[in-house]
């Protein structure tokens, strides 16, 4: 993969609209504002919801595909422009052969839980308007539309780690001459439903909500470049697959035995403290920098692990970092990694 | 493709399968699974599960959690690797679509959340089996398939895009193997979803029929093993068929609605027959997306008539959605399966309920049993969201 290289970055993220406030949170560490989510009346848990949009950046989203959609699908737009637009700057590529991957954990959550609400109160009155927007793709399909690109679009779904298996979905693609350039965009929103759901792991994490964006090409050019995407390394307590076992596996694939004090690592726990636990135990060895991008984010999911590979190359264009590895950890999946170079 | 395993309202098992789309039999009934009294349309091509699971390496307690949509793909699965007999273990990538994923575990979920005493008890649990990564997570863990795994969600083309993207996968020699396919369950979500938008047919789905009134959603799941060629020649596998090219693009007309005159469809028929190094003449079979809607059959055949060209009335067109429905995610997965089996017998699959073809079909429509040699084949998958794919299958000698 070493001619997959970072061409453009995008970002929406409780920070803010775009890369420069994802990158500048982080490095500051100041903690964010939080709200209270929760079902009405009933338990509820920290969440960093992402800021109102200026008006600069409603002007740039601003199309009839987006009239009705929520949350989710205007972040996905936002950071796919963004990413777009500066890798317009950088490489070479038809706009017709743009592809699309697409990457998510809780989807189209907000329209979902209305339009199923609707379904219990009466299956034969439920919105029309509400569930074409509850389908996974929808945001994918606003992207492309938004961007007139009719080239591949594929969403995956997973965990956090499903971050990862698009940006290697998007690097097969590149080199198997499909598309010129391939973005990649994970986007979550914040729903009492997420919150409700996240509560029976972890309080300790706020939930987040945003997208990141990444837009890989094929490139000579010094640019952050894609080293290598791991594997899925299974791991389930109560099937005899420790998490240890999978995460050190994780860490050798990506070389993390061969780092160096000029390696940054983007470590992906929240909170889950067994997991936690077993990532440290994982990187105990790390003799560079490690930051967690959930100290300062909260648990954005998909969406969080693509901020992690935004830090990440971020920190390789600023000359931070020679290598940056991205551990993610999935919440009782599996582990994955990916790895950038410059 | 040297194991495909299958389960729809057919039947469970490929011969099964053949047997009814050889026919051209429905199979509908009134859904069972979930309250459907206050639907407009209450019919679906609901399956029966067969019981308990597959032998496998899942512990009983994965194996009892297991949701309606992961024992359709374990099924589909064990019958599948059971066809391609491989011995060794060797890096295999897993891709699998689905538009629904473990969505009657998230239903339940949601229902307890709301109620009015609500438990924590087991919800945790539902959390877990909702996230539809974990369907196909089993499946590696239940088989011991080892590799990069990729759940698609692209609508109704999941299925195709998993087998094509497996496909890219196997011939760019990134895994030596994959195991492919698409799989949804019947959920009161989805099935409420279409009936909002007044898409499900109130009759029967006709696809391409000048009355048509809407499509029918059914369920099920199918899995193929793929390896190369030369490796199922050298180990003397029995192969039931090739794919020759896969192309995917995107429909940015609306976002339920295909392009009245099919444009990113024509582009995907035509860049897919680029990839095959085929023409539309080498093509015997269309197996069409064919939903019975009157917008997308409109669109299809439109761009099934401008890719064809003068062609276009020798081209025999079906559309398999009249026997077991609109599977979804696992659709384009299904539609490969009869494909394959078609190849292999040498014979095309009626759309039956098809009893007046509309006059915008310049091809002809299938629609009774008959027996054809067949060399290369297509396939069609055009979703919501403007995802659209085609892949070609030939028979290999």
């Amino acid at each position: 993969m070493s001619r997959v290289v970072v061409a453009g970055m995008g970002a929406v993220s409780p920070a803010g609209w775009g890369v420069e406030e994802l990158v500048s949170a982080i490095e500051s560490g100041a903690a964010l504002d939080r709200a209270r989510l929760g079902h009405p009346g009933r338990r509820e848990i920290d969440a960093l919801n992402a800021p109102k949009p200026s008006k600069e950046i409603l002007a740039r989203i601003r199309h009839p595909r987006l009239r009705r959609v929520s949350g989710i699908s205007r972040f996905a737009v936002a950071a796919g422009l963004e990413a777009l637009e500066e890798a317009r700057g950088r490489v070479c590529f038809e706009e017709t052969r743009v592809g699309v991957v697409f990457c998510s954990t809780c989807g189209c959550v907000t329209y979902s839980r209305k339009f199923f609400h609707e379904v219990l109160e009466d299956p034969g009155l439920a919105s029309p308007m509400l569930f074409p927007d509850t389908v996974f793709n929808a945001p994918a399909s606003h992207l492309a539309a938004v961007f007139g690109g009719t080239g591949e679009n594929y969403t995956l779904v997973g965990d956090s780690g499903t971050a990862a298996e698009g940006v290697a979905m998007a690097a097969n693609r590149l080199l198997d001459g499909a598309v010129d350039l391939c973005l990649v965009v994970a986007a979550e929103e914040n729903d009492w439903l997420i919150a409700d759901a996240v509560g029976h792991f972890a309080k300790s994490v706020p939930v987040a909500e945003g997208a990141g964006a990444l837009a890989l090409a094929l490139s000579d050019e010094a640019l952050p470049r894609l080293d290598t995407v791991t594997d899925p390394q299974f791991y389930d307590a109560a099937a005899g697959r420790p998490a240890d076992v999978a995460l050190k596996r994780m860490a050798a694939q990506l070389g993390g035995e061969a780092a160096t004090v000029n390696d940054l690592l983007l470590a992906g726990t929240g909170g889950l403290p067994r997991l936690a636990k077993a990532e440290q135990a994982a990187w105990a060895d790390w003799p560079g920098q490690t930051i967690n991008v959930k100290t300062t984010m909260g648990e954005g999911f998909a969406a969080g692990a693509m901020w992690q590979m935004i830090i990440g190359a971020s920190a390789l264009r600023k000359g931070f970092a020679s290598r940056a590895l991205v551990s993610l950890p999935g919440a009782y999946q599996f582990a994955i990694g990916a790895g950038f170079s410059l | 493709m040297t194991g495909g395993g299958l389960l729809t309202s057919l039947g469970s098992g490929w011969e099964a399968n053949a047997a009814g789309f050889r026919e051209g039999r429905a199979a509908f009934r009134e859904v069972q699974g979930f309250d459907v009294s206050r639907q407009r349309v209450k019919v679906a091509a609901e399956l029966d599960l067969p019981e308990g699971l597959p032998e496998s390496r899942l512990s009983n307690r994965e194996a009892n959690r297991a949701d309606r949509g992961s024992r359709m793909l374990l099924w589909a699965g064990q019958e599948c690797l059971a066809g391609a007999a491989w011995e060794t273990p060797r890096r295999t990538a897993v891709v699998l679509g689905t538009t629904s994923g473990g969505m009657t575990v998230g239903e339940d979920y949601y229902r307890r959340a709301i109620g009015e005493n609500p438990t924590r008890k087991g919800q945790a649990d539902k959390v877990v089996h909702y996230q539809a990564r974990r369907q196909s997570s089993l499946l590696q863990q239940a088989f011991g398939l080892e590799g990069p795994a990729f759940v698609v969600a692209n609508a109704c083309a999941s299925g195709a895009n998993a087998v094509g993207l497996a496909w890219e996968m196997v011939r760019s020699g990134r895994v030596d193997r994959a195991v492919c396919g698409g799989y949804d369950a019947l959920c009161q979500l989805v099935f409420a979803g279409f009936d909002s938008l007044q898409a499900l047919s109130s009759t029967m789905c006709r696809p391409f029929d000048a009355k048509r009134d809407g499509l029918a959603l059914g369920e099920g799941a199918a899995v193929f093993a793929l390896e190369p060629l030369e490796e199922a020649r050298r180990r003397g596998a029995r192969i039931l068929g090739e794919i020759r090219g896969y192309a995917a693009a995107t429909d940015v007309h609306h976002l339920t609605q295909p392009h009245p005159e099919g444009v990113a469809a024509l582009d995907t028929m035509r860049r897919v027959c680029e990839t095959a190094g085929l023409t539309p003449l080498d093509i015997q079979y269309v197996n069409a997306h064919g939903t019975g809607t009157p917008l997308n059959d409109a669109s299809e055949a439109a761009a099934i008539n401008a890719w064809a060209g003068a062609d276009a009335a020798g081209i025999a067109v079906s559309s398999t959605k009249a026997s077991v429905g609109h599977l979804l995610g696992a659709a384009g997965a299904v539609e490969t399966a009869v494909c394959l089996m078609a190849l292999e017998g040498g014979w095309l699959p009626p759309t039956r309920s098809c009893r007046t073809p509309d006059s915008a079909c310049r091809f002809r429509v299938v629609t009774e049993p008959e027996a054809a040699p067949l060399e290369n084949v297509m396939s069609n998958s055009f979703g919501f969201g403007g995802a659209n794919a085609s892949l070609i299958l030939g028979r290999v000698s």
